[in-house]
C-alpha cells in the first residue's frame, strides 16, 4: 500500500491555525503512508498538477487530501484523479481540516493536533478503500404522465415539444381534469374552458403524445431511465379507430337519467356518453354499470344507430407494458366529501347547499342552467347567497389541518360572479382569514368588497331550512355578535384532498406521501418537483394544494427536468451503493423491509457451497434504485450487506485510528 | 354477547323529575333481560357547578361514585340516564384514562384505588347493540305505526366529542335507529343537538325562553308529531315550557304547537304494549297519552 | 516542501519506543476524546456552516462522516467507547427531514435501544448521546459540541470511570445485543 497525504495551506485559512508542515510530517508516521506534501492551494491548477505528478512519481495507490470540506471539493479532486492519473478516483479521502478545524479553533497547538487526528482517520479509511466504477445506464427517452388535468397536459406538451414521446394516462374518459369544469379563472376572469380546451386539443393533435383515457397504472418496476410500466385501459365498448364521434348514439340512448359527473350531479347524462362536448378523446364510451345491454342484454340501440358500426359490447380491458425513462405524477385532487363531515350543514340533505364546484357549473354558460344563477331546488334566482370558506380546510377536528390555498380566491370569484349576475342580490362570505397572496389577487379581493360582498369573520355553525330558505347561524368574531342570515342558497368552498387511489399509486411508484396524503417532494425548497425516487416527478396539486398558475409553472419545471434527463440520454450511476455477499446472506429479508427505495429484493440464487451446488434465497441489490444510505447494512444480521465507499471496515478503522 | 348487566347511577333526577324516564327504562329493561343495579352510596355527579368550582372537584365527585361501582360491580358499565350525569361521569373517566399520573391524582383525591376500567354509558348506548336491537324488535307488539318523531339529543349528550364520542356530535343518529324499530318514523330535522336552555332557566330566564320555542318549531316544521329525548333535563324543559312557548306564539298570532315530548324509552315501552300509567306518559305537562294511543291503534298486533 | 519517509523515520521510532513526542501529545493535561458520527446531509453540513461562520468550539471533537445516521452501526459506537473514546455522539437530520426518507428514524430507534442497554449495564449517561442537527443549524451544532464536551470533561477520562468500563467490558454479550439493536426497525 502506498498512500500519499497532501496537506493544503488554503492560503492562511488553514495554515493560520494549523501547522501544516507538522501535519505532513506526522502523517508520514502513519502505516502505509509513503509520501506527504503541503500545498498553498491544492484545488488550484498548479496545486492539482503537483498532486498528480506526486501520484505518478511515487506510484501512489491511495490519496488523502487534507483541505476544506469534502462537500466542497471531493468531486473536484475525484475528477482530477480520474482525468489526470491512472488511479481510481474512489481511492481518495478528504480530511476536513478547514471548516471543522482551522476555522473553528483558535489554539494553534490544539488545531494542529486535531488536524493530525483527522488526517490519521482519513488514512485509516483510505487503506480500506476499494476501486469503484460508475456505469452509464441508458435512459429510455419516453415519458409517462399520470393524470390528464392541466398539470399533466402542460407537462406532456412541454416534453413532447422537445421531441420526446409521451404517454398521457387519464383515469376518466376525457382529459381536462378539474380546470375544464371551472367557469372563469381568477383574478383575470378568463374563461377557463377557453384556455383549457385548446391545450386539450393541442395534446390530442401532438404526434408525440399518446392519450390513454380510462386507463390506470397497474404496476411499475425498474428505475430511473428504465421504468417498466403496465397500464390497464378499461373497456370502452366503442372502437375508437372506427368511431367518428358523431354523437348519434348519445341522442338515442334510452337510459338518460344518470347524474352527470361533469355537471356535478346537477344534470343527467346517457349510458353511452361523452362527459362534455369538448371532451378529448372526442368519442363516447359506454358506462357499463348503467347500460341496459351490458347489464341485462336487452337494448342495443346504440349499435343499431351507429353509422360506422363502432359499438363493441364484447370489449374487454387491455393491459399493456411499456418502458419509460421518466414518470410524471400529476394525479391532482378531489374535493373533500363534506356530507359525511358536516352534519350541522345538513350532511347533503338540503339541495340548495352546494359546493364551489357545483357553483362553477351553475354559473357556466354551457352548464345545466346555461349560466343563469338558479338554485337547484326550485330553479329560482337566489336573492341572498352565503359563501362559507374553509369547509374541511384548517379544521383538523373534521377535515384537514392545512389551508387549501385556492379557496380564498375562488370564494371571492364566486361572490363577484354572483353579484355580477344577480345585481339585486346580497352575498355574505363567512371566512376565517382572507389569504390572497398572488399577483393581482389582493386587488381582486378588494374589488369584490367594492362589488358589495359582505365579508363576515367567523364560521357558520349551523344551516337549517326555514320556509323556502336556509338559515345560516354564525358568529361575527370581529363584533362578537351572533349572526343569522336567511339565505336562498349556500355555497361551501370545500377543501382539496389527494385524489382517490393516491395511496396505491404511491406504493406502486415507491414515492412518499406526507401526513396529509399529498406526494412528498425531494426537498421542499430546492427540489420541489422531484421525488426521492429518481426519475419520478411531481406536478400540480398531487404535490400539495395550489392554484392554476402555480400548477402550470410546476408542470413546466417538471418538463424541464425530464427533458434534461432525456437530453443526457444516459445517467452515471453512483457506485457507492450497498453490496451483498451472498455467501453470508441468509435471506432473512430484514434489509428488504428497511430499504426506503425498494432497492432490495430476494432472489433464488445458484451458489456453490463447500463444493456443492445449492439453490438458496438471497438478497439482491438493484443498483438503479439503491441510493447508498446504508440503512440495510446495519439491519443485516449476518453482516452480508456492506456499503461501498463507507464500508464497515473503513468506519471501524477510522474509529480505531482515533482511539490510538 | 350483548352487554345486559349495568350499574345504575340515578343522579338527582332519576327518582324525582325524571321518574318517567326511570320507570319506562326499567319497564323496557326488564323485558329485554337487562340487570340494572343501583350503585350503593352514590353521590352527586357535580351537576353544572362541580367542575366550574374546581377541576379537582369536577373529577373527584364523579370518580367517587364510579369507584364505588367498581368496588361493587367490577367492570360493569355505569349507566347514567341523565345527560348531565353522563357527561360528568364520562369526563372524569376520560381524565383518569389520560395517563397513570392523572389516575393517581384522582385516586388521591377520593382516597380510593379506582382503576377506571368500567365504561360510562348514556341511556341510548345499551340499545345500540345489534343483539339487543333484534330482541327489542321481537318485543314490539303494538308498533307506533307511522308516528313521526323528532329525535332530540340536546347539547350535552354528544359534546364535547373527545369525551362522549358515542355518536356524531353534529348529526347523531342512534336514537333514530332505535326508535325506527318501534314502527315510529324519525324525521330529518336540524335542531337535534341545539341547547334547550335548561341550565339557564334559573339564571337568565329571559334569554332561554325562545330556545325551547325554536326547537319545537323546527321539529314541527319538519313534520314531527312528537319529540323524543334521552335526558330528564331536556324533557323537563321542553315538556314544561311548551305551554309558555305557545303563549308567546299566540301573541304573534301563530297557532299553538301540539307536540308531546317523550323519553325515547316511553315510546319503546308503548310499542311493547305498556299501559300509560306504568310507562310514565301520564306524568307529562303536555298531554302525551293520546298521541301514543292513536299511533298504537294504527299498528297491527304482531 | 516535501518530506520523505526517511527524514522522519527516527522520529517515528522514538515515538514507538514510548518517548514523549517533542511536538505535544503525551505530558499535556488530559483532554477528552469525543467522536461524532455525522450524517453528510444535515449535521456534517451544519458543522461546515459553523466553520463558515467562524464559530468557536472546543477542539476535542472529531467528526466521522457517514452518508446517513442510519448507516451507523451500534457496533461502531461500542468499539469507539471500548477502545478509548471518552464520549460518542451520533447526529443526523431532524426526524422527518432525512435525505434518505427514513434513515434517521432507524437510527433513532437503534441508538435509543442501544443507549438504554448500555446505560442499564452501567455506562454513565452522557457518554453516548444522540442529537438531531440540520444543515442550517450551525449555532445548534456549536452549542451541542460545547455542552457535550463540558459534560464529558466533567466525567473525566473513561479510563478512570469504573462503572462505564465494566459496562463495556462484557463486550461479546454487548456486541450480540448491538446486533439485536441494529435489527430494531
Amino acid at each position: 500500500m502506498r498512500i500519499g497525504v497532501f496537506v493544503c495551506h488554503c492560503g492562511s485559512n488553514i495554515a493560520g491555525t494549523v501547522d501544516v508542515e507538522r501535519v505532513a510530517r506526522e502523517a508520514l508516521k502513519l502505516p502505509g503512508v509513503v509520501f506527504s506534501d503541503t500545498n498553498k492551494y491544492t484545488c488550484s491548477a498548479p496545486g492539482q498538477e503537483s498532486v498528480c505528478s506526486a501520484i505518478k512519481e511515487n506510484a501512489l495507490d491511495r490519496v488523502v487530501i487534507a483541505s476544506c470540506s469534502p462537500r466542497m471539493h471531493e468531486a473536484t479532486f475525484r475528477k482530477m484523479i480520474a482525468e489526470k492519473t491512472d488511479l481510481n478516483p474512489y481511492m481518495l479521502e478528504i480530511a476536513n481540516i478547514r471548516e471543522q478545524c482551522s476555522w473553528v479553533h483558535k489554539d494553534r497547538e490544539q488545531g494542529t493536533r486535531k488536524a493530525c487526528d483527522l488526517v490519521a482517520m482519513a488514512v485509516a479509511k483510505v487503506s480500506c478503500d476499494r476501486e469503484l466504477f460508475t456505469t452509464n445506464l441508458p435512459v429510455e427517452r419516453r415519458a409517462l404522465v399520470i393524470g390528464g388535468g392541466i398539470a399533466g397536459i402542460q407537462a406532456a406538451l412541454d416534453i413532447a415539444d422537445a421531441g420526446f414521446p409521451v404517454t398521457l394516462v387519464e383515469r376518466e374518459s376525457s382529459i381536462g381534469g378539474k380546470m375544464v369544469m371551472l367557469d372563469k379563472t381568477f383574478p383575470t376572469m378568463d374563461c377557463s374552458a377557453c384556455i383549457c380546451t385548446p391545450k386539450m386539443s393541442e395534446a390530442a393533435e401532438n404526434p408525440n403524445i399518446e392519450i390513454k383515457s380510462l386507463t390506470e397504472v397497474e404496476s411499475v418496476s425498474g428505475y430511473i431511465g428504465s421504468f417498466d410500466v403496465t397500464l390497464r385501459e378499461k373497456a370502452k365498448y366503442v372502437d375508437y379507430d372506427v368511431c367518428t364521434g358523431c354523437g348519434l348514439c348519445e341522442t338515442k340512448c334510452p337510459t338518460k337519467k344518470i347524474p352527470s359527473e361533469f355537471n356535478q350531479g346537477l344534470s343527467t347524462r346517457t349510458a353511452i356518453y361523452k362527459p362534455f362536448p369538448q371532451a378529448v378523446p372526442s368519442k363516447p364510451t359506454i358506462d357499463a354499470e348503467h347500460c341496459k345491454k351490458l347489464q341485462s342484454g336487452k337494448c342495443g340501440v346504440c349499435e343499431k344507430v351507429c353509422p360506422t358500426g363502432a359499438i363493441r359490447y364484447d370489449d374487454v380491458d387491455r393491459v399493456t407494458t411499456q418502458r419509460y425513462g421518466a414518470i410524471v405524477v400529476a394525479s391532482g385532487y378531489e374535493l373533500i366529501d363534506w356530507t359525511g363531515l358536516y352534519g350541522e350543514y345538513g350532511a347533503g340533505r338540503y339541495p340548495d347547499v352546494i359546493t364551489g364546484l357545483q357553483f362553477e357549473r351553475i354559473v357556466n354558460a354551457s352548464g345545466p342552467t346555461e349560466g343563469h344563477i338558479l338554485r337547484p331546488s326550485d330553479r329560482t334566482e337566489p336573492k341572498t347567497t352565503v359563501i362559507v370558506k374553509c369547509v374541511g380546510s384548517r379544521d383538523p377536528n373534521k377535515g384537514v389541518s392545512y389551508c387549501s390555498r385556492a379557496c380564498c380566491m375562488y370564494a371571492a370569484k364566486h361572490a363577484h360572479q354572483y353579484l355580477d349576475k344577480v345585481p339585486d342580490g346580497t352575498c355574505y362570505v363567512f371566512y376565517m382569514d382572507v389569504r390572497c397572496a398572488g399577483k393581482g389577487y389582493d386587488e381582486f379581493y378588494m374589488r369584490t368588497l367594492q362589488d358589495g360582498a359582505i365579508y363576515v369573520r367567523g364560521r357558520v355553525s349551523k344551516i337549517y331550512p326555514e320556509g323556502d330558505g336556509l338559515v345560516c347561524m354564525g358568529e361575527d368574531t370581529l363584533s362578537g355578535e351572533i349572526v343569522r342570515v336567511k339565505a336562498d342558497m349556500v355555497v361551501l368552498e370545500t377543501a382539496m384532498v389527494p385524489s382517490r387511489g393516491s395511496d396505491v399509486l404511491a406504493s406502486k411508484l415507491n414515492v412518499q406521501r406526507g401526513p396529509e396524503g399529498f406526494f412528498t417532494e425531494a426537498h421542499p425548497k430546492l427540489r420541489p418537483v422531484e421525488t426521492n425516487t429518481a426519475g419520478v416527478y411531481l406536478a400540480g396539486v398531487a404535490q400539495g394544494p395550489k392554484d392554476i398558475p402555480d400548477t402550470v409553472a410546476q408542470a413546466g419545471a417538471v418538463a424541464s427536468k425530464v427533458i434534461g434527463l432525456f437530453a443526457r440520454g444516459q445517467i452515471e450511476s453512483n457506485p457507492m451503493l450497498s453490496k451483498v455477499d451472498v455467501s453470508r446472506c441468509s435471506g432473512c429479508r430484514a434489509c428488504v423491509d428497511v430499504c426506503p427505495y425498494g432497492a432490495l429484493g430476494l432472489v433464488q440464487a445458484n451458489l456453490r457451497e463447500n463444493s456443492r451446488k445449492v439453490t438458496r434465497t438471497v438478497c439482491q441489490v438493484n443498483e438503479g434504485l439503491c441510493q447508498g444510505c446504508g440503512a440495510c447494512s446495519v439491519a443485516c444480521r449476518s453482516g452480508a450487506l456492506d456499503l461501498l465507499g463507507f464500508s464497515d471496515e473503513g468506519i471501524m478503522q477510522e474509529v480505531e485510528m482515533l482511539c490510538q | 354477547m350483548a352487554q345486559t348487566q349495568f350499574a345504575f347511577f340515578p343522579g338527582c333526577s332519576a327518582h324525582s323529575t325524571g321518574r318517567a324516564y326511570t320507570e319506562s327504562f326499567m319497564y323496557v329493561a326488564e323485558r329485554l333481560g337487562f340487570e340494572v343495579s343501583e350503585i350503593p352510596e352514590w353521590n352527586c355527579c357535580g351537576a353544572s357547578a362541580g367542575h366550574l368550582r374546581s377541576h379537582d372537584l369536577g373529577d373527584a365527585l364523579p370518580a367517587r361514585s364510579l369507584a364505588l361501582s367498581e368496588e361493587t360491580f367490577g367492570d360493569r358499565p355505569v349507566l347514567a340516564l341523565c345527560a348531565g350525569c353522563y357527561i360528568n361521569l364520562r369526563r372524569a373517566l376520560v381524565h383518569a384514562r389520560r395517563s397513570p399520573e392523572d389516575l393517581a391524582r384522582i385516586d388521591g383525591l377520593i382516597g380510593r384505588e379506582w382503576k377506571a376500567s368500567a365504561e360510562v354509558m348514556n341511556g341510548l348506548e345499551p340499545f345500540m347493540d345489534p343483539e339487543v336491537q333484534s330482541r327489542l324488535s321481537s318485543c314490539v307488539t303494538r308498533p307506533l305505526k307511522g308516528l313521526k318523531v323528532a329525535c332530540y339529543y340536546g347539547c350535552a349528550m354528544v359534546r364535547p366529542r373527545d369525551v362522549c364520542a358515542f355518536d356524531d356530535d353534529e348529526d347523531p343518529r342512534s336514537m333514530e335507529r332505535i326508535l325506527s324499530l318501534t314502527g315510529a318514523e324519525p324525521v330529518e330535522w336540524s335542531f337535534k343537538t341545539e341547547c334547550c336552555g335548561a341550565s339557564h332557566q334559573v339564571i337568565v330566564q329571559r334569554d332561554m325562553k325562545p330556545m325551547v320555542g325554536r326547537i319545537l318549531e323546527n321539529a314541527a316544521a319538519a313534520g314531527a308529531e312528537a319529540v323524543a329525548t334521552a335526558c330528564p333535563l331536556c324533557m323537563l324543559n321542553l315538556d314544561m315550557r311548551e305551554a309558555e312557548a305557545n303563549r308567546q306564539r299566540a301573541e304573534l298570532g301563530k297557532p299553538p304547537l301540539r307536540l308531546p315530548v317523550y323519553y325515547f324509552t316511553e315510546l319503546i315501552a308503548a310499542s311493547f304494549g305498556g299501559k300509560a300509567d306504568e310507562i310514565g306518559i301520564k306524568r307529562h305537562f303536555t298531554p302525551a297519552v293520546e298521541t301514543v294511543e292513536a299511533a298504537r291503534s294504527q299498528g297491527v298486533v304482531a | 516542501m516535501s518530506v520523505t519517509s526517511d527524514a522522519v523515520a527516527a522520529e517515528a521510532r522514538s515515538r514507538a519506543e514510548g518517548a514523549a513526542s517533542p511536538e505535544g501529545g503525551a505530558g499535556s493535561p488530559w483532554q477528552p476524546k469525543i467522536l461524532a458520527f455525522c450524517c453528510n446531509w444535515c449535521t456534517y453540513a451544519g458543522a461546515d456552516l459553523a466553520g463558515l461562520n467562524r464559530m468557536n468550539y472546543p477542539a476535542d471533537i472529531r467528526l466521522l462522516r457517514v452518508p446517513c445516521s442510519g448507516r451507523v452501526n451500534p457496533q461502531h459506537v461500542l468499539r469507539a467507547l471500548q477502545d478509548g473514546c471518552d464520549g460518542v455522539l451520533v447526529c443526523g437530520c431532524h426526524p422527518g427531514d432525512c435525505h434518505y426518507v427514513s434513515g434517521n428514524y432507524y437510527a433513532k430507534r437503534r441508538m435509543m435501544v442501544f443507549k438504554r442497554l448500555l446505560e442499564y449495564s452501567g455506562l454513565r449517561p452522557g457518554r453516548f448521546q444522540v442529537r438531531w442537527i440540520s444543515g442550517s443549524e450551525a449555532g445548534k451544532f456549536r452549542d451541542t459540541v460545547v455542552s457535550v464536551t463540558e459534560q464529558i470533561s466533567q466525567m473525566g477520562p473513561m479510563a478512570s470511570d469504573a462503572p462505564s468500563l465494566e459496562a463495556l467490558a462484557g463486550a461479546d454479550a454487548l456486541l450480540e445485543a448491538a446486533r439485536g439493536a441494529g435489527d430494531a426497525r
